[in-house]
């Protein structure tokens, strides 16, 4: 993405605007897909997220990359559905790892999972929401720390943090999966 | 290549494979017009919405106001100062007769006739007013 792609972008150019959303809307969705595990609601929450970029567009400043803010958006509206302000989304909004704590073993559908790697995105699934953004936007889409903390809008350390306790939780579901307790 | 690292490698492939289907810049777009459209409609219906209550409101407040016989609040009502016409005072009759119609001035009773005044009756009162007015 170029810088006159963006500065006519932020001029209000509808052609760089749609330029700049065809390229952003496949890491946009992935992102909304792997904090929200569903497609339909990824679909509409990806759709919320380009409406509020074409709107807020002109207010970038440049900061951070026009990825990394755009997934700033993304998180926000993944954030607001989980809290049913959007979408009537009538999903888990307690936090899933207090429906399962670490100490007691994996839930019987777990187990029967015929994929250990099913079972691994259902445990990554199973993460807290921000553990499971740090995870997505860290690893999965390859942000540095900065880049991720920009996104998340929290300082570097608590990310470093956040992905810490995330993958200290990991390792430990996965030998517990492996162990089979 | 630890478990956990492998692990996390499978879950980005599988992670990467999603796209989105379609185009996200005409969803966008479309969108954006459909919701600017239905916001135009929103203040549109909320002008006319608005307009028709006040003046609902100006209509109620007059027919509140209003008496019921169909005057209007601006007029206020008349003074009328009433002042009594007094008559004319009547001609006197000219042709009323002095005396009944059928008897004559010359039959009436003459003052002569009439019967003497009875005398005073005598009490015994008698004084002697001789010397100097003083009684003896």
């Amino acid at each position: 993405m170029d810088t006159s792609q963006i500065d006519a972008a932020r001029r209000g150019d509808r052609q760089a605007i749609g330029a700049l959303l065809r390229e952003l809307q496949d890491p946009l969705y992935r992102l909304c897909l792997g904090l929200l595990g569903d497609p339909d609601k990824a679909h509409d929450a990806v759709q919320e997220t380009a409406l509020r970029f074409l709107r807020q567009i002109a207010a970038f400043r440049g900061d951070s990359s026009i990825t990394t803010w755009s997934m700033g958006i993304a998180i926000n509206v993944v954030r607001e559905i989980r809290r049913k302000k959007l979408l009537g989304f009538q999903g888990d909004e307690d936090d899933p790892a207090d429906r399962l704590p670490s100490n007691q073993p994996l839930p019987e559908q777990l187990a029967s999972l015929a994929e250990e790697r099913q079972a691994v995105r259902a445990v990554l699934e199973e993460l807290p929401h921000r553990q499971r953004e740090a995870i997505v936007l860290r690893f999965f889409e390859e942000l540095s720390v900065e880049e991720t903390a920009a996104a998340m809008q929290c300082a570097p350390g608590t990310v470093k943090a956040t992905i810490h306790q995330a993958l200290r939780s990991l390792k430990r579901r996965i030998e517990q999966m492996r162990t089979g307790s | 290549m630890t478990p956990l690292r492998q692990h996390l490698q499978s879950a980005r492939d599988d992670y990467r494979r999603a796209a989105y289907a379609g185009d996200l810049a005409q969803d966008a777009f479309e969108l954006a017009d459909r919701r600017r459209r239905g916001r135009i409609m929103r203040l549109i219906w909320t002008g006319s919405a608005t307009a028709a209550a006040i003046a609902a409101c100006i209509v109620i407040t007059i027919l509140l106001v209003r008496p019921p016989g169909g005057g209007t609040i601006s007029d206020p009502p008349q003074i009328v100062r009433a002042f009594p016409e007094i008559p004319q005072m009547p001609d006197f009759p000219r042709d009323i007769p002095l005396s009944p119609p059928n008897q004559s001035l010359a039959e009436a009773p003459a003052m002569s006739d009439l019967p003497a005044m009875p005398s005073m009756p005598a009490w015994g009162l008698a004084m002697d007013i001789t010397t100097n007015g003083v009684p003896n």
